[in-house]
């Protein structure tokens, strides 16, 4: 499909020129060269307006056990894991998918072992001010269901796959 | 003025156009131990459960977290002891937004799908809808910048 505005060749069925982002849905009305206008795009809302939530933290050398603990008592599918020293520093994060592909049948000892063996090192993470489709990449594209949100290597927040579709279906789904 | 084409769409569009998970569920009757390790082999967040041809109950990874783990349970007990039964269900024909509605309202993070007969007919799950978003979003999502290096293994969907 070839964008009416700038003339760069797109995917039958784009919604979108990627050249100049066009909106290709809405036909040549507009008349080529105009600017682009017409539905404000929430790919484009800052992930800070999705109010992220408050991570659960706990620390690598917290066991296994603690870590579900905390997952079960702050009911969150996952936990942020800080290095050891007491400081903030993301090393990590620790999902209830990681207990079932990783710890149920591995025969450890949940109690003893630290949860840092077991976490998933260096997770992709997002500033507070990344835009919505970054956010849905690491999560469509990548597979990633939780999302740290960090300021300067701390985790401020967490996104997960409900809050963004409750972001997404309180822009465009308003009462019936 | 959000865009109108995606919620058109998802106030419009059936269940049935998002790629949602159809693979066979498990009886009620399957231990515990067996459950899990069909889970950890499709490295599926949630499994349908059946009773005879009926939807009986749904058994979740955050089942496992919250009331198995460390809980002494064995591995024989019938997964219909520790299910959640009678789970909310939609047929493929409902709307995308009310699939939508039960997990941001309800915070359900899966839904089985059954036919008019309360027959299984797959499960949508909260990423499924989400995928189906990023879908309607190619030049966006699917060529955002990531703030980390991607190898090419990644990249692959």
């Amino acid at each position: 499909m070839k964008c009416p505005a700038c003339g760069q060749d797109n995917p039958q069925g784009a919604f979108d020129c990627d050249a100049c982002g066009r909106d290709l849905s809405i036909g040549d009305a507009a008349g080529a060269g105009a600017p682009v206008a017409g539905p404000r795009h929430i790919m484009r809302d800052p992930i800070r307006q999705l109010a992220p939530l408050k991570p659960l933290v706990a620390r690598a050398d917290a066991t296994i056990a603690d870590a579900i603990r905390i997952m079960r008592e702050g009911r969150h599918g996952s936990v942020l894991i800080v290095d050891r020293a007491g400081g903030d520093r993301l090393l990590g994060i620790f999902t209830e998918r990681d207990v079932l592909l990783r710890v149920w049948g591995s025969g450890l000892d949940i109690t003893t072992t630290p949860v840092g063996m077991v976490m998933t090192p260096e997770p992709a993470t997002l500033p507070e001010d990344a835009p919505l489709s970054e956010a849905i990449h690491l999560m469509a594209v990548r597979g990633f269901r939780h999302i740290p949100i960090v300021r300067s290597g701390t985790p401020v927040g967490f996104l997960s796959v409900r809050g963004i579709l409750r972001h997404v279906t309180e822009q465009v789904l308003t009462d019936e | 003025m959000p865009d109108p084409r995606i919620e058109e769409l998802l106030r419009t569009a059936p269940i049935r156009s998002v790629p949602f998970d159809s693979l066979p569920p498990l009886a009620d009757a399957t231990p515990l131990g067996e459950v899990v390790a069909v889970m950890q082999q499709r490295r599926a967040s949630a499994v349908v459960l059946t009773r005879g041809d009926q939807v009986s109950g749904i058994f979740t990874e955050r089942d496992l977290l919250n009331r198995i783990v460390g809980f002494g349970h064995q591995d024989h007990v019938p997964i219909r002891d520790l299910m959640t039964p009678a789970p909310r269900t939609l047929g493929p024909d409902a709307r995308i937004a009310d699939a939508i509605r039960l997990m941001t309202q309800r915070g359900y993070r899966n839904i089985p799908l059954v036919d008019a007969g309360g027959r299984h007919v797959g499960l949508i799950a909260a990423r499924d809808i989400v995928q189906f978003i990023a879908a309607q979003y190619p030049r966006q999502v699917m060529k955002s910048p990531v703030p980390r290096a991607r190898t090419a293994g990644e990249a692959a969907p």
